[in-house]
Formats: structure tokens, C-alpha cells, sequence
């Protein structure tokens, strides 16, 4: 895998000039954007559980009405 | 870990370890950190070139994830970001030339790393003693800054022409508000002028511009800080993009380096720019303040350094003495972070 991926880079970067920029701008831009997508679901999935758990009395209501069914 | 393109073999711990300190320090002061990524890698031993390139390609990753974190917290003013980056662009091809021309001559290296020097260091203890001097004032009810009134005066400048003629819009006024940062009327020739001058100091030292521009839009345009810093964070991802195009152009950037660091750099981010929400304005523009103050001493040991055989050991030290502050920097916005959750809970 590490292997190809080196073969891939050096074939890459040894061509078009040009399309080897286009390339890194790309892949830079993707990654970045994926990055930020993913820290966001991260810290909001985390949050939203820190909230759940850290009020007692909104548990305590969830589990009366549980109890309650 | 071996990089084909840069041809070199690095720890990819450190990558990560650089990657998040420079995620933390761009998310919370708003600037590139070009000077910390170059030096940086050039002590794990990158080549020169490749530091440089596969540096300005992370600054552009990295600008991008924080100005959508910035833009998510209400901190970015795009309208005032379009019009500085209307100059930057064509004064960082004049940069360039001035640079091809000085290289030439042979000046390029001194004219740069005095400029440099002179540059942080003003900038550096200009924003230390404005926060000594204004500390008091901001809770006070006062100016939190020192230079407010000059601010409210260069807002106020009425540049011609004061409209022009727009096919299928007529008359357009040249006096335009820009709601995000607070301004009600300015004229559009102020941030592209800001745009200009910021671009070309740029391009003349090799860096991103966000540490000229940031303290420019603070005491200049009196903009709050934490609007600057993501304004400046959206005009870094344009510069950053010219370098990085420029860079892989002739083959000198490493993207496996680059996405590694990404990587811890995304995760700095997260605490960077949430930290801006939370801790007190006048902070974060001393500690930005010590920071590129820093970056001075760290350059001038570089200049010391340079032609000089018996004091080469000085530029490795600068380095060090560069990446031991922004770690500390990290360590303390961590802790300032940490302190404010607390008191308000």
C-alpha cells in the first residue's frame, strides 16, 4: 500500500507540471473540507451527549416516563 | 517514515506534533504561522525549498478549516475579505518581481531577514504595550484599544472618486457598510489599499500576510478582534493557494507531509478558534503580541547565523527557540480555554 503510494506520487509529480499542481490544490481542498466535516459531527455528537448526561433532572424525566410505560 | 517527493526521512510524531501547534496558534490568532512551519521543518531536516512549499500548502489547508470554524462562530467578514484580496492579488505579483529583481542583485536574503526583523519586532512590542495600556480601560467601558480614534479617522477618510458609474446600475456610491465588522461607511479604496500593501510585504518576505494584516485591521481599522482574525484567515487562503500553486508548479511541495500534518493541524483548529470565543480579546493580542516577538528573536539568531561558520548553531536554536514558545503559546491557550469553561459553569 505504502509502496504504491509512493510509486503513484513520484509518477505524479514527474508529469504535467501543471495538472501535479491542480492535483495537490485538489487534494488539499478535499481533505480540508472532509476534516472540518468530520471534527464538526465529532464535537457536536460529544456535545450533545455531555448535554444529555450533565442535567439530572432531564434524565430524571426521560427515566419517570420510561418507568411510566 | 520516508517522503518520495521531498526525498527525506522524518518522524511523522513530530509532523503531527508541528501540524497541531500550528492548527492551535492559526485558529486562535488568525495568521498562517508561515514562519513557524518553515523553521520547523527545516530542523526534522526537510530541504529548504521543500519547508518552504510543503509550508505555504499546509497554510492553505489549514486557512481553509479555520475560516469555516471562524465563519461558524459569526467571526468572518467576507464582503471586507473580497475587497482587501481584490489588491493582495496584484501585489503579490509585484512582490515577486521586486524579489527576482533583488535576488538578482544579490540583496534578497538581508533585504528579506532585516525586514522580517525589524517588522515582528515593531509589530511585537507595539501590541504588548497597547494591552498594558489599555488593560484597565476595556472593563472600564473605555476604548479596548489605544489607537481607536485613529481607527474611527482612517474609517472616516473620503477617498475619490466618491461614485462610479456602473453599466445597468448607474451611479454607484464608492461608500459601502460592512455590517460583520461594525463599520457603517467606508470607502471601498480603504480595505483595497490594506489589500495592497498587505500583499506586497507579503510576497516581498514569502509569507502568508495574516501577521501584518491582523494587527492592521485591529489598531488601524479598529475591527474587534475576533472578526479580524477570521477576515484574515479567509484572505490567508487566497495567498496561501498563489504559493502553493506557484510551489508544486516546480515540484516542491510533499503532499503525503502536507496531509499528515493536516491532519493534527484540523484537531488544533477545533481548539484554536473555539478558544476565541471564550477568551478575553485583549488576550489574545498579547500572547499574539509575545508570539511574534519571538519570531524576531528567532530570526534575527538567523541572521546572526548566516555567513558565519562558527555561529551556525544558532539557526537550529532559533528554530528551537520558535517551536518551545508556540508549544508553551499552545499550552496556555489550552489552559485559558479550560479556566473560562469552568468560571462559566
Amino acid at each position: 500500500m505504502y509502496e504504491q503510494l509512493t510509486e503513484f506520487l513520484r509518477n505524479a509529480s514527474a508529469g504535467n507540471p501543471f495538472v501535479w499542481a491542480l492535483m495537490i490544490m485538489a487534494m488539499v481542498s478535499i481533505t480540508s473540507l472532509s476534516l472540518y466535516g468530520f471534527w464538526e459531527v465529532v464535537l457536536r455528537l460529544t456535545f450533545s451527549r455531555i448535554s444529555s448526561s450533565g442535567n439530572p433532572e432531564d434524565n430524571a424525566g426521560k427515566n419517570g416516563q420510561k418507568n411510566g410505560r | 517514515m520516508f517522503f518520495p517527493n521531498a526525498e527525506v526521512f522524518v518522524n511523522p510524531a513530530l509532523l503531527l506534533l508541528l501540524g497541531m501547534i500550528l492548527g492551535t496558534l492559526s485558529g486562535f490568532f488568525g495568521v498562517g504561522g508561515g514562519f513557524l512551519i518553515t523553521g520547523g521543518l527545516l530542523v526534522f531536516g526537510v530541504p529548504p525549498i521543500f519547508a518552504v512549499g510543503t509550508g505555504l500548502t499546509l497554510i492553505m489547508g489549514s486557512s481553509i478549516i479555520n475560516t469555516l470554524k471562524h465563519r461558524h462562530l459569526g467571526n468572518v467578514d467576507f464582503k471586507l475579505g473580497i475587497f482587501m484580496v481584490s489588491g493582495t492579488i496584484p501585489a503579490l505579483y509585484a512582490a515577486e518581481r521586486l524579489n527576482t529583481a533583488l535576488e538578482a542583485a544579490g540583496l534578497a536574503g538581508p533585504v528579506i531577514r532585516t525586514t522580517y526583523v525589524v517588522f515582528l519586532a515593531a509589530l511585537g512590542i507595539f501590541i504588548v504595550y497597547d494591552y498594558w495600556r489599555t488593560r484597565g480601560k476595556a472593563a472600564a467601558g473605555g476604548d479596548d484599544i489605544s489607537t481607536a480614534s485613529l481607527a474611527r479617522r482612517v474609517r472616516g477618510f473620503r477617498i475619490p472618486p466618491h461614485s462610479l458609474i456602473i453599466p445597468g446600475r448607474g451611479r454607484v456610491s464608492t461608500y459601502i457598510s460592512f455590517p460583520v465588522s461594525g463599520i457603517e461607511s467606508m470607502s471601498m479604496f480603504i480595505p483595497f489599499a490594506v489589500g495592497l500593501l498587505v500583499g506586497f510585504l507579503a510576497g516581498l518576505l514569502g509569507a502568508g500576510g495574516g501577521f501584518i494584516l491582523m494587527p492592521i485591521l485591529i489598531f488601524g481599522l479598529g475591527i474587534p478582534t475576533t472578526v479580524a482574525i477570521g477576515t484574515d484567515l479567509f484572505q490567508i487562503i487566497v495567498t496561501g493557494s498563489v504559493g502553493t500553486f506557484l510551489y508544486s508548479l516546480s515540484n516542491h511541495v510533499d503532499p503525503l507531509m502536507v496531509i499528515i500534518m493536516l491532519c493534527a493541524a484540523s484537531a488544533g483548529s477545533q481548539l484554536g478558534a473555539t478558544a476565541t470565543k471564550f477568551v478575553d480579546a485583549g488576550r489574545i493580542r498579547v500572547l499574539f503580541g509575545v508570539t511574534i516577538l519571538s519570531g524576531s528573536v528567532s530570526m534575527a539568531l538567523k541572521q546572526l547565523a548566516e555567513g558565519n561558520a562558527d555561529l551556525a548553531y544558532l539557526s537550529t536554536a532559533a528554530s528551537f527557540l520558535l517551536l518551545s514558545v508556540a508549544g508553551a503559546i499552545c499550552l496556555v491557550i489550552a489552559g485559558l480555554l479550560i479556566n473560562a469553561k469552568l468560571k462559566k459553569q
